[in-house]
Parts: C-alpha cells; structure tokens; sequence
C-alpha cells in the first residue's frame, strides 16, 4: 500500500499529506497539523498571505487592519521583528457578533489574549499551525494590535503574517 | 441471465514526478525602496508538459533583509496583499514551508515574483517551488487535460 492510494475510508480516495511533514516533528507531525477533515474546507482553495507591518520605536503601540478579500481559512500565524526583545500581539475578528446573555450583541472578537509574538508567531521554517483552521467570512477586517516590547529606542521592523487559504 | 453493470474506468491517480522550480534574483541594494531601484521582477514560467503541484517552499538569501510578492499569471492575482519577509515566506530544505493543502499551478502558467532589498546590499536570492510535476497515468507522455485536478 502507498501512501498515494491509501484509503481511510472505504470508497473515498485518500489524500496525501506530504504537505504537512514537519521534519522537526518527524511523527508526531499529526498532531500539531489540522486534520484531514479541517484540510478537506481547503481543497482547490488558492493559497494567500495577509501582512502588516509595523514600525515602532521603544514601548510604542499600533494597530492596523486588513480585509479579507474572500472567505479567508487562517491556517498558520507567522511574523518577524528585527530587535530580539519582539513585540507582543493581539488578534481580532471584528465581523463576529455575540449575543450577550443580557441580550445584548457585542461586536468583535479578540482572539486570545495580548502573547508574546513568540508564543503566538511562527517562522516559515516552523510555523504556527492551527489545529482547526478560523474561518473569516468575505470583507472580515481583521485587526492587528501590537506592542513593541524594545525600550532601546532603535526602531523596530514588526511583520505579522496570516497564511491560509482563500477563494 | 443478467448482464452485469458496467462501472465507469476508475480515476487514476496522476503520475507524481518530483520537481523543483527555481528562481534566482540577485536583487540590487535597496530595490524597491524610496531613492532605489525598481524591485526585482522574475518571472516563473511553469512548463507546459504538465500541472505543478506546489507543495513546499524554500529558498537561501545571503541577507534576511528583503520580501518578495508572488502573484499568479494564470489567474492574475496577488497571492499576498504586501510583501512577505524571507524569513515568513520560505524555509530551508531542512526545514521547509510547507502548504498545509498543496496548489496545484497550471501549465504555462507565469508565476511572478518581485523582490525587494532592504539591507542596502546586494542580496543572492534562490527561491524554490518544491513539489511535483502531475502526468496523467493514461498518458504520460501527453500531459495535463484538466482531469487531474479533479482525480487527485
């Protein structure tokens, strides 16, 4: 049997998932990876980056925002900063609406709490998978609040990446 | 006595050949920046012998400090809305980026690539599509009539 034809459920043709061999997770690569049925929304999707880029003097903070041009699956959370000491990051999905037990519909959606970029950021050498991919509907802007955490002074070069897929 | 059914001819799989598609860029210092030269354009051109099924990125530059904007000839879209970082775009063949769901790019399809400096050196860059070329098993020889995507 290869791993070309084998099939996990009987009459479906499986699919091949050397695109998610992590080479630093060697076997245990499933479990850091969406599974095959979170992939299955990605089939023939188009792969896209959304970036923002910040720069940011000592302790300063900024938050700018993109819209998804189509439905966007986020997969993986990269970013770079060019002084060691980072940034840390905030996410939010402002199209999500919540009904409030009071009734009430409260608007946008932070993603977790303010992190480390290193404890949210991959690189594209080790990136940052999500196990279930979040789906932003069509025009979602997506907001980026950073903190820069240097206090040198020099300016710090902060990129945010979302890698996913699109329409 | 009853005729057996006849079943339609299975799908078969494409015939997956490993395939690297190369792009080297030696990008002036400061391409792209203000007071510098126009970034670096290259332009991929994926043969026509067959699809590409882009699986893994990776690539060397002899400074981090640049970003490149890939966009789709056959599509004409932007695969990014601004450019990338190396150091959030590819990996190395040790550590390579993989596409969690692989893309699959027509053939002939120009992939177009522009770099951008800001080492304020000349920067080498070598990227690299890793992934395969899909022929289909009926007919090697031939390449790519659209049914491979769907057969996959």
């Amino acid at each position: 049997m290869s791993v070309w034809n084998r099939e996990r459920v009987p009459g479906i043709t499986g699919r091949h998932a050397l695109g998610l061999w992590l080479t630093y997770r060697k076997l245990a690569t499933a479990g850091y990876v969406p599974g095959e049925v979170s992939r299955s929304f990605m089939k023939f999707k188009v792969p896209a980056w959304y970036v923002v880029n910040f720069a940011l003097t000592a302790r300063l903070n900024s938050e700018d925002r993109i819209v998804t041009s189509t439905d966007f699956w986020l997969v993986a959370l990269l970013g770079s900063s060019s002084l060691a000491p980072g940034f840390r990051m905030q996410l939010y999905d402002t199209a999500v609406r919540l009904r409030m037990p009071d009734g009430s519909v409260k608007k946008g959606q932070r993603l977790g709490d303010p992190l480390n970029f290193a404890n949210e950021l991959g690189s594209a050498q080790q990136p940052f998978f999500l196990r279930k991919p979040y789906k932003f509907t069509c025009r979602t802007p997506v907001l980026v609040r950073v903190q820069n955490q240097d206090v040198s002074g020099a300016t710090n070069n902060i990129q945010v990446v979302a890698f996913g897929y699109g329409e | 006595m009853a005729t057996p059914k006849t079943m339609p001819p299975p799908v078969l799989p494409p015939l997956r050949i490993p395939f690297d598609y190369v792009v080297n860029a030696i990008v002036p210092a400061n391409a792209g920046q203000p007071g510098g030269p126009a970034a670096f354009v290259v332009s991929l051109q994926v043969q026509q012998d067959s699809d590409f099924e882009w699986v893994f990125t990776v690539g060397t530059s002899t400074s981090p400090s640049g970003d490149v904007n890939v966009s789709d000839g056959a599509t004409g879209r932007n695969l990014m809305n601004a450019p990338v970082n190396y150091a959030n775009y590819f990996g190395t063949a040790q550590l390579p980026f993989p596409l969690v769901e692989p893309y699959i790019i027509a053939r002939s399809t120009a992939v177009n690539f522009s770099f951008r400096d800001s080492s304020g050196a000349q920067n080498t860059v070598q990227l690299v599509l890793r992934g395969f070329k899909l022929f289909p098993q009926c007919n090697p020889a031939q390449g790519s009539g659209g049914l491979i995507a769907s057969g996959q």
